[in-house]
C-alpha cells in the first residue's frame, strides 16, 4: 500500500469542499434546532480493510483482496464517505472488539478480554448512556457476542441488552443463513420507522465470519485433499508474499503449516465470496436508508480482520494488520458525497462510541478512551489527533502503533484462569480485575518492531536489530504509559514491564 | 478434473441413510416440494424449511422459507417468480420477509415486515417497495437463485447441457453478476445415489453444487456451510432418520461446546 497516494492535504480539501449537511455538532452556523441525526452502525465481521474493491488504488498488490472482489455497495459507501484507511480493531477478536465498540473502553477496562466473557456490571454500553443522556432510541439487530457465551440478544429475559430494543435474528450463527434476516429486518426498520425521536440502529451482521467453518468443521476435507476442488484455475486469488515468512512465534495460534497452496487459494477465494454476499446485504439497508427523508449517520466498519493465509495465518487473534486493519467509513449526515481518504490518522473503533455521543449530544462515556471523529469528518485540521494507539491481541499481547512502527509486546498467560475458565472470578466477574492475577503476569522475551511504512507485509522483525533500540525504548515507554493509564481505570497500582 | 463428491463429504452420514420421496414431478401441471435446510456448520442439522411449489402451466414458482432467529422468533419469507418459457429467464417477483413466532407466523413482529414486487424487462430492473420504485439498468439474463432449483432440475437428463451464464436475483432486491451453472457428468455418491452435479459460482456465491437424479428431482444442494434435502414431493416424503439431525435450538447454541481443530488451537 502506498501511503503517500492520498495525502493529508488531499484528504482535507475533499472533505472541506464536500460538507453540506448541518447535521454534525460543533459547526458554528449550525442550524436551528432540530432532530438529531439518527445513527446507523453497519458491521461485519472479519472483514478484512482490503476487501473493498474501490480501495484498489491503495491496496495494489495482486495478492490484496481489493482485485479479487466486487463490492459495488460498499464502493457507493466509500464514494459518500469519509474513508479511514488507518482503522483499526481495538482487539483483534469478536468480544473483546465488541464489548470496545460500545464501551468506549480497552478490553482490560471492560473486562472481556476473551471472547464469551460479559461486560463488567458497573461499565454502561453506549445504548444505556444514550437513554440516560439522550432521547434516541436504541436498536439491536444481529450478533452482539460481548455479554458472554452467547451471539445474539432476546427480545426479553437475560440475555436482553440494557438499553437497546432488541430486533430478533440469530439462529444458526450462519452469516450465509442468518444475514438475510438481519438486512431484511433492518430494510424493514428503516422503511417503516416515524418516530419524533432518532433512531441509534446497529445491524451487526456475520459475514465474512463463516470462513471460521471452513477451518473449523470443514477443515478436514480441505486439509486432506490436494485439489482444485470446483475447477476455478485461474479465478483462484494468488498466495499473500508473506505467507512463508518464519519467525519466532511464542504460540502458534491458529497457524496453519499443512495446507497447501491450492487449499490456501480456496480458502480466499470463498471468503471474497463473503464479502460479496454481506456487501449485497450493506446494498439492501443502504437503499432503505436513502428512501428515508430525515439524516442518518452511517457507520461501517467490522470487528476484526482474516490472516488469509498471511503469516500463515487463518481468523484472527493476531497483532498482524491482516487481523487488525478494518473498514471504517463514516457517511451520511454531514459528510454527505464525500468520497474522501484519511490514510494517515490513527483511529479505533474506541472512536464510534465518542462519535455517537458527540452527535447525540451525550457527554462522553466514562473514562472513554475514543475520541470523536466530527471534527474530521466536518474536515477541519485537528492538530492534536493522536500519534500513536494502543491495541491488545490474544488476551495479554499488546500493540503500540505509530504512524510508522507496529511493536508488539507480550505477557505470559495463564494468570487469571479461575474455577477452570479464563479470566473470570468465583463471582463471574472479569479476572482482569483481579488484583492478584495482575501480579502475577510475566513480560514474555519475544517482541516484534515493524516498519509498517516500508514493510507493509511484515516480513521483517526489527526488534533484535540495534539501529532500533531508540525506537523500541520510545515505543515501550509509550506503551506503558497507554497501559498505566488503564490500568489506573481499574485501581491497580502494580504494572508488570 | 473438478472434485464433486467433496461437496458431500460433510452431508456423507445423512446421504448413507437417504431415500428421495417415490414421486417424479408434474411436468405440466403443478409440483411441490419440501426441502430442509441444513446448516454444516459443526455438525449437520436441520436449521430451516424451504417449500417450492412449481405451476408449470403458469410458469410461476412460489418459494416459502422459515428460519430460526433468537427466543422462538422465526424469519419466514415468501418469495413467487414468474417465468419465461424457458424456466430461467425471470419476468417479475414479489417478495415479502418478515420476523414472528413461530407459533403465530402471521403476526409480524413489529417494524420487520418487507413486502417489495420487482419485474424485469430486458433493459433494468424495476423494484417497487412501499410506494417508493428503484429501476437499475442491467442487460442479459436475469434468473432467480430460487428459481434456478427448477432450472436444473428440469435439465437433470440434458445431456448436452450447456454452461449457462446469467445474473442471480439473491433473495428479492440484489442483483449479482457474472453467474454461472457448470453440469457435470453422472456419479456415484455416498449411499448409492447416481447423480448429476450441477455447479453454480458467481458474485457473492459460495460454489454450491446442485444434485439431480435420473427421475429428475432435486434432491439435495450444497454450499459452503448449508445445504438443502429434499424431504417430500406432494405427497411422497423421502426416507432418512430427521430426529438424527434434529433442528438446531439457538437457545442451546453454546459457544464454548465449539470444537476447534486440534491443528488451531
Amino acid at each position: 500500500m502506498s501511503r503517500t497516494d492520498t495525502s493529508r492535504r488531499n484528504f482535507l480539501k475533499g472533505s472541506a469542499a464536500a460538507l453540506g449537511a448541518a447535521a454534525l455538532p460543533g459547526r458554528a452556523n449550525a442550524a436551528p434546532a432540530k432532530k438529531r441525526p439518527n445513527v446507523l452502525i453497519m458491521m461485519t465481521d472479519q472483514q478484512n480493510i482490503d476487501t473493498i474493491a474501490a480501495y484498489r488504488d491503495l491496496f495494489n498488490h495482486p495478492a490484496h483482496g481489493t482485485g479479487w472482489v466486487k463490492t459495488p455497495n460498499l464502493d457507493r459507501l466509500a464514494a459518500r464517505g469519509l474513508n479511514f484507511i488507518e482503522g483499526h480493531s481495538p482487539c483483534p477478536v469478536c468480544g473483546p472488539a465488541r464489548a470496545s465498540m460500545w464501551t468506549g473502553l480497552m478490553p482490560m477496562q471492560h473486562g472481556v478480554v476473551h471472547n464469551n466473557l460479559g461486560i463488567a456490571k458497573d461499565v454502561p454500553n453506549i445504548a444505556e448512556w444514550l437513554e440516560q443522556h439522550t432521547d434516541y432510541q436504541s436498536y439491536f439487530c444481529g450478533k452482539w457476542h460481548a455479554s458472554g457465551p452467547w451471539n445474539y440478544p432476546s427480545v426479553s429475559g437475560k440475555h436482553k441488552l440494557p438499553g437497546f430494543n432488541t430486533i430478533p435474528a440469530g439462529g444458526t450463527g450462519l452469516g450465509d443463513v442468518l444475514d438475510y434476516s438481519i438486512s431484511a429486518a433492518t430494510t424493514a426498520f428503516l422503511r417503516e420507522y416515524e418516530e419524533d425521536k432518532p433512531f441509534f440502529y446497529v445491524a451487526s451482521m456475520m459475514n465474512p465470519h463463516d470462513i471460521c467453518f471452513w477451518t473449523e468443521s470443514l477443515g478436514g476435507p480441505f486439509i486432506t485433499r490436494n485439489r482444485d476442488y470446483f475447477g476455478l484455475g485461474e479465478d483462484l486469488p494468488p498466495l499473500p508474499p508473506n505467507q512463508e515468512y518464519e519467525f519466532e512465534d511464542w504460540e502458534p495460534f491458529r497457524r496453519n503449516t499443512e495446507w497447501n497452496g491450492q487449499v490456501w487459494r480456496q480458502y480466499a477465494y470463498d471468503y471474497y465470496r463473503m464479502i460479496e454476499k454481506v456487501d449485497s446485504d450493506v446494498g439492501r439497508i443502504l437503499d432503505a436508508v436513502d428512501s428515508r427523508d430525515d439524516e442518518t449517520l452511517i457507520i461501517f466498519t467490522s470487528d476484526h480482520g482474516e490472516g488469509l493465509g498471511r503469516h500463515r495465518r487463518v481468523q484472527k487473534w493476531h497483532p498482524f494488520e491482516h487481523s487488525v486493519k478494518v473498514p471504517f467509513i463514516v457517511a451520511g449526515a454531514g459528510v454527505r458525497q464525500q468520497g474522501a481518504y484519511d490514510t494517515t490518522n490513527l483511529v479505533t473503533q474506541l472512536d464510534i462510541s465518542a462519535t455517537i455521543c458527540d452527535v447525540a449530544g451525550a457527554p462522553p462515556l466514562p473514562e472513554s478512551q475514543g475520541r470523536s471523529l466530527c471534527p474530521l469528518l466536518r474536515g477541519e485540521a485537528v492538530n492534536d489527533w493522536r500519534t500513536s494507539m494502543c491495541y491488545d491481541f490474544n488476551i495479554t499481547g499488546r500493540v503500540l502503533r505509530t504512524a510508522r512502527y507496529k511493536y508488539v509486546k507480550v505477557y505470559e498467560k495463564n494468570q487469571g484462569k479461575r474455577n477452570g475458565r479464563w479470566y473470570e472470578d468465583k463471582d463471574g466477574n472479569p479476572a482482569v480485575h483481579d488484583p492478584q492475577a495482575i501480579k502475577e503476569y510475566k513480560v514474555h522475551p519475544l517482541h516484534y518492531l515493524f516498519d509498517i511504512e516500508a514493510d507493509p507485509w511484515e516480513t521483517t522483525n526489527l526488534a533484535e536489530d540495534p539501529a532500533y533500540a531508540g525506537i523500541i525504548e520510545e515505543h515501550d515507554e509509550m506503551m506503558y504509559q497507554d497501559w498505566e493509564k488503564h490500568w489506573e481505570y481499574n485501581h491497580h497500582n502494580t504494572i508488570p514491564r | 478434473m473438478k472434485d464433486w463428491l467433496f461437496s458431500l463429504e460433510t452431508l456423507r452420514p445423512l446421504m448413507e441413510q437417504y431415500s428421495p420421496p417415490d414421486a417424479t414431478p408434474d411436468r405440466s401441471g403443478i409440483t411441490n416440494y419440501v426441502y430442509d435446510l441444513f446448516s454444516l456448520s459443526l455438525k449437520p442439522s436441520i436449521c430451516g424449511e424451504m417449500t417450492f411449489r412449481v405451476d408449470a402451466s403458469q410458469r410461476q414458482i412460489s418459494c416459502s422459507l422459515k428460519r430460526p432467529a433468537e427466543d422462538d422468533y422465526q424469519y419466514f419469507s415468501e418469495f413467487s417468480y414468474m417465468m419465461e418459457p424457458d424456466f430461467l429467464r425471470l419476468r417479475s417477483w414479489s417478495a415479502r420477509t418478515w420476523m414472528a413466532l413461530e407459533e403465530s407466523p402471521e403476526d409480524a413482529f413489529k417494524l420487520t415486515e418487507t413486502d417489495s414486487t420487482g419485474r424485469y424487462d430486458g433493459r433494468s430492473v424495476i423494484l417497487e417497495s412501499k410506494g417508493q420504485r428503484r429501476q437499475r439498468p442491467l442487460r442479459g439474463t436475469l434468473t432467480s437463485k430460487l428459481a434456478l432449483l427448477e432450472t436444473i432440475r428440469s435439465n437433470a437428463n440434458t445431456e448436452n447441457s450447456n454452461t449457462l451464464n446469467f445474473t442471480c436475483l439473491d433473495e428479492y432486491e440484489i442483483t449479482l453478476r457474472d453467474h454461472r451453472v457448470q453440469p457435470g457428468e453422472w456419479v456415484e455418491a455416498p449411499g448409492g445415489h447416481t447423480l448429476r452435479p450441477f455447479l453454480h459460482t458467481g458474485d457473492g456465491q459460495i460454489p454450491r453444487t446442485l444434485w439431480v437424479d435420473k427421475k429428475e428431482r432435486l434432491p439435495i444442494y450444497v454450499t459452503g456451510t448449508e445445504a438443502a434435502v429434499l424431504r417430500a414431493v406432494n405427497d411422497a416424503t423421502a426416507a432418512y432418520p430427521r430426529e438424527q439431525f434434529a433442528p438446531t435450538n439457538p437457545k442451546r447454541y453454546d459457544l464454548r461446546k465449539m470444537q476447534i481443530s486440534p491443528q488451531f488451537q
